[in-house]
């Protein structure tokens, strides 16, 4: 992973965590780890030029690196609120900082691709692409392959035998392959030349292991290219995965299967190659028509990748977005009910992480990493859908900070004034949560199962509504693209769905009839 | 005590530690240096430590030190803040640190303000007196007269004695400006200072066949009787020189109250609420599906009836430093056997318990006791083992306590209600718990030497002799 991934990871390390759990329809919860465009900043860069001299090991120039990088990416978040900008593709083509770059090439300068010893490979090959030693890259990865080879095919003398293809070898090709993924700038050709280079190597038919392997990074291409709204290269890759996955046989489709999770990787996985296959063009497409051809869109493409029922998915695409109950406050406090009938809503979930002001052990106030970018998010949308009804829902805990038990109205009327002091838009509703006091002499407070609007929108346990969940729903109250989290860099989406189906709106009402 | 330490001026002009109009002007001073308003905290911390180290009866060390700490934090109350920290007070070196302090928590994510938080619960700081003059005023000189009466008198009778003799004495305040200022923050430790002092001494045969120990731990001096550890100590290595071998097995034991201290230290560290919650633990009890929570054994007897586990800041005999959030009655966790209370913190309090203070961790018990005296307690053994103390005390296994260790510095065999002769080492595989639930005698509860906690915090611990059955050795052990 290059050094400036792993300092971006480890900054957003709970974004991380719950970017798992995230299920976009369509493929979003990928991840990308990205960095804000160089922006205007508060503080002048810090001295970025160590004494490179004195660190004598590869360890400690990897180290250094990092520090730099660290110093660099901090500087960053700290002069620039990134999380007010919104996704920009240029992002992954931007340059590293130039003392990031200078500092690599100098400390990297003593290794030599041909002679450094290979158990450094997994160090060297992120701080060669930051250094822009690609060439060295190439050769590094080509001395460990051949390192393999000449160990597992002693016997044999054919490079690509079954037997070459083994864990190691995979492994070696995926650490490879990820440095590329997530170096910046993006290396996607370099990616792709690996990729297609593992993939014909591959004798057929093709087992489970490699196959898992080289699908896995057909469909990271195509998501990598779908961010980057490249059309044909998403169709391409996506397509080189569903190819792969058909040609397997059903003995190794199970394995593949079992190894994947069935319930969710590899259905997931197959669903994602089919939508980035069919673009997101196409979905869009099929909302500009109605709502009723977007959600059998929906479900035709999850019966094609998984040969399942639609039902099965457990996605609530088309499903009735349940009423929203609680203490309503904030911009609309009319008390009409939310979502809010004829327009477009955004639902966002918000539990515990931005109001739960003693969530953590040294009592801050909350974690702007998590919170601050559902909120600037959600100040996006508002500035750019001046018409979009954005709810935020969040419930009762039975406290307050270091308050003794609040009043259900009080803890409401806290929660909404620390969402406010994150300069959330949109209407606020607070779902009362129900409690109950264990006796004497545990007397614990114990919130009841059934949460208020946190269940109703789980629709029976099929999906996450805990922080960050959002729910995208039309005018009749149809709910169109739920995640499990709404990132950064999911936006976009909801943004085209968005977009979509305004414009499906305005024609109809030129049109004079409703557009489902 | 007040006498003391209200007329210290500069720790420069011979003082040991910081008095609290000092650390209230050294407050002063930072809250004036802050720049652009929010939260300024000031902790503020100095120590001093006088002690006296000696090996086969020649001191190995003597020492004299003392150490003051600013630690300046600034930020938003409940928000991001940073903090720098200096042990210079001069004008230059107290602003460098706010600045340090400043250019800290601007590097920080800022959350945003949040004025509307509400106020703080009052909490009340509970008082206690730990100070004592013996303490403080133990010099160096008296220090070395100390050990060499100690020395001596293993000397005399041709043994070998090691020890260790430290007083301490310290202060800590947390101050805020908020605070100061009648606005919404955490909360203010005020300034709190106190005193300890240990001995303890280990007697050896030259020939190396026998070693006695005594050591005692208090905040006062003056209620440490060094002659009386020397003599014990000494006793104990004559007794038991020449020990013989026993087969492993379980025997009754009579436990001195050093070896109770010894043996239930791992256990009352899992009087803790929030872990055994989170099903870690002995007191836990089963998990509740339905409720989706685990069920504690609060409520429920976990020991012998006549046992009380408590804790209590007035008890002059404890000692215990007060912490700030934690109640400030007397707490039971362990009422005649049945557990009543878990330790927890204020945070925990409030939100699960709607109560204002948390539950203090067993930072300073008292186990109750009975009348037995050892000598009782021996005539009524027919066959078992008295345990001087116990070293290398580890937990094999969390959720039963099963622990495991060695005895030392004195082992003897007891046969028909007498002490007949010295025995090997023991390394044994017990559970305090079982040992609480097999007791045959108790004895008056005695202070024992427990000079710092797992954190090193001052943990006293006031404990009696137990008379246990099938208490369980499982190897015998060469170390003397």
């Amino acid at each position: 992973m290059p050094l400036h991934a792993r300092v971006s990871k480890h900054a957003s390390k709970r974004r991380g965590s719950r970017t798992i759990r995230t299920l976009s329809l369509v493929g979003l919860s990928v991840a990308l780890q990205v960095h804000a465009a160089t922006a205007q900043t508060l503080l002048a860069p810090p001295d970025t030029a160590p004494d490179v001299g004195k660190y004598t090991t590869l360890e400690e120039c990897v180290a250094a690196t990092y520090r730099v990088s660290e110093q660099l990416t901090r500087h960053e978040r700290v002069g620039v609120w990134k999380d007010t900008l919104s996704w920009n593709v240029k992002e992954l083509s931007t340059p590293l900082p130039e003392p990031l770059i200078t500092t690599a090439q100098r400390c990297s300068a003593r290794y030599k691709a041909a002679t450094v010893p290979l158990s450094g490979f997994s160090l060297l090959l992120p701080l060669y692409l930051i250094a822009n030693r690609d060439a060295d890259v190439a050769t590094l990865l080509s001395r460990r392959l051949a390192a393999i080879a000449s160990r597992s095919g002693a016997s044999k003398s054919g490079a690509t035998s079954v037997a070459s293809i083994d864990g190691e070898r995979i492994a070696v090709l995926d650490s490879a392959f990820q440095a590329y993924m997530q170096a910046k700038p993006s290396r996607l050709p370099a990616a792709e030349s690996l990729t297609t280079a593992f993939d014909r190597s591959i004798p057929r038919p093709m087992t489970a292991k490699p196959a898992r392997e080289v699908m896995g990074m057909y469909l990271a291409l195509a998501l990598k290219d779908q961010t980057l709204d490249d059309t044909i290269g998403m169709r391409k890759f996506a397509t080189r995965t569903i190819a792969l996955l058909d040609s397997l046989a059903p003995a190794e489709r199970s394995i593949v299967r079992e190894q994947m999770g069935e319930n969710t990787g590899y259905d997931l996985f197959a669903y994602s190659a089919q939508i980035a296959k069919a673009g997101i063009g196409v979905l869009l497409d099929s909302l500009r028509a109605s709502t009723a051809a977007y959600v059998a869109l929906q479900a035709k493409l999850w019966v094609d990748a998984t040969g399942e029922r639609p039902e099965a998915s457990g996605f609530p695409v088309g499903r009735k977005a349940p009423q929203l109950i609680g203490t309503v406050s904030g911009h609309a406090e009319d008390g009409g009910p939310r979502p809010v009938p004829g327009k477009i809503n955004l639902v966002v979930f918000i539990d515990g992480e931005c109001t739960d002001v003693v969530i953590k052990a040294d009592e801050e106030l909350n974690d702007p990493s998590f919170c601050r970018p559902i909120t600037s998010s959600l100040r996006r949308f508002a500035a750019r859908f001046p018409a979009l009804e954005i709810t935020i829902v969040d419930r009762t805990r039975g406290y307050f900070m270091y308050t003794p038990p609040p009043t259900p109205e009080e803890e409401a009327a806290y929660i909404n004034k620390a969402l406010e002091a994150h300069d959330a838009p949109g209407t606020t509703v607070v779902g009362t949560t129900g409690f109950f006091r264990l006796p004497a002499p545990d007397r614990r407070l114990v919130a009841k199962k059934e949460l208020p609007n946190f269940t109703q929108y789980s629709f029976g346990k099929s999906w996450p509504s805990g922080d960050g969940a959002a729910f995208l729903i039309d005018q009749q109250g149809i709910i169109i693209l739920p995640t499990g989290l709404l990132t950064r860099d999911s936006e976009h989406l909801f943004v085209g769905m968005i977009e979509a189906l305004q414009a499906r709106r305005q024609a109809s009402l030129g049109a004079g009839s409703p557009g489902r | 005590m007040s006498r003391n330490r209200d007329r210290l001026v500069r720790l420069d002009d011979g003082e040991r530690i910081l008095s609290r109009q000092q650390v209230e002007a050294i407050a002063e001073r930072v809250f004036r240096l802050a720049q652009g308003g929010g939260e300024t905290r000031v902790r503020v911390e100095s120590w001093w430590q006088g002690e006296l180290r000696w090996g086969r009866n020649r001191v190995s060390l003597a020492s004299d030190r003392r150490d003051v700490s600013l630690s300046v934090i600034r930020g938003q109350p409940f928000g991001a803040d940073g903090a720098a920290s200096t042990n210079q007070f001069d004008d230059v070196s107290v602003e460098a640190a706010v600045r340090a302090a400043e250019r800290a928590l601007a590097r920080q994510d800022q959350p945003p303000k949040a004025e509307f938080l509400p106020q703080l619960p009052k909490l009340e700081l509970p008082q206690s007196s730990i100070w004592s003059d013996a303490t403080y005023n133990l010099t160096a000189e008296a220090r070395g007269e100390i050990a060499r009466s100690l020395v001596d008198s293993a000397e005399q009778k041709g043994m070998l004695s090691a020890g260790y003799t430290e007083v301490r004495a310290a202060s800590y305040a947390e101050l805020s400006s908020e605070i100061r200022a009648g606005k919404p923050a955490r909360f203010e430790t005020p300034y709190a200072a106190w005193t300890h002092a240990q001995c303890s001494m280990t007697v050896r045969d030259p020939k190396g066949t026998g070693s006695g120990w005594a050591g005692l731990s208090s905040y006062d001096w003056a209620k440490i009787d060094s002659s009386a550890l020397a003599e014990r100590a000494l006793d104990k290595c004559i007794r038991s020189r020449n020990p013989v071998s026993l087969e492993p097995g379980r025997y009754t034991v009579i436990l001195e109250p050093q070896a109770v201290a010894d043996l239930t230290e791992p256990l009352i560290w899992k009087l803790d609420r929030i872990r055994t919650e989170q099903g870690d633990g002995p007191f836990v009890l089963a998990g509740d599906d339905a409720l989706g929570l685990v069920r504690t054994k609060l409520g429920l007897k976990v020991v012998d009836e006549r046992i009380t586990l408590s804790h209590d800041y007035a008890d002059p005999a404890l000692g215990i430093v007060p912490r700030v959030g934690m109640g400030t009655g007397p707490i039971s966790w362990i009422d005649h056997g049945v557990l009543t209370a878990m330790f927890y913190g204020r945070t925990y309090a409030l939100r699960q318990l709607g109560d204002n203070y948390g539950v203090r961790d067993p930072t300073g018990y008292r186990m109750s006791g009975g009348t037995a005296t050892p000598d009782e307690m021996i005539r009524s053994t027919k066959r078992g083992l008295l345990v001087t103390r116990f070293s290398n005390v580890g937990i094999l296994d969390q959720n039963s306590v099963l622990c495991t260790g060695l005895t030392r510095d004195g082992l003897w065999l007891i046969e028909n209600g007498k002490i007949t002769k010295p025995v090997k080492n023991f390394r044994f595989t017990e559970s305090p718990l079982f040992v609480l639930n097999n007791i045959e005698q108790l004895g008056p509860p005695t202070r024992v030497f427990r000079p710092t906690g797992p954190a090193g915090q001052l943990t006293p611990a006031i404990v009696p002799a137990i008379m246990a059955r099938d208490f369980s050795f499982t190897s015998l052990v060469d170390a003397v």
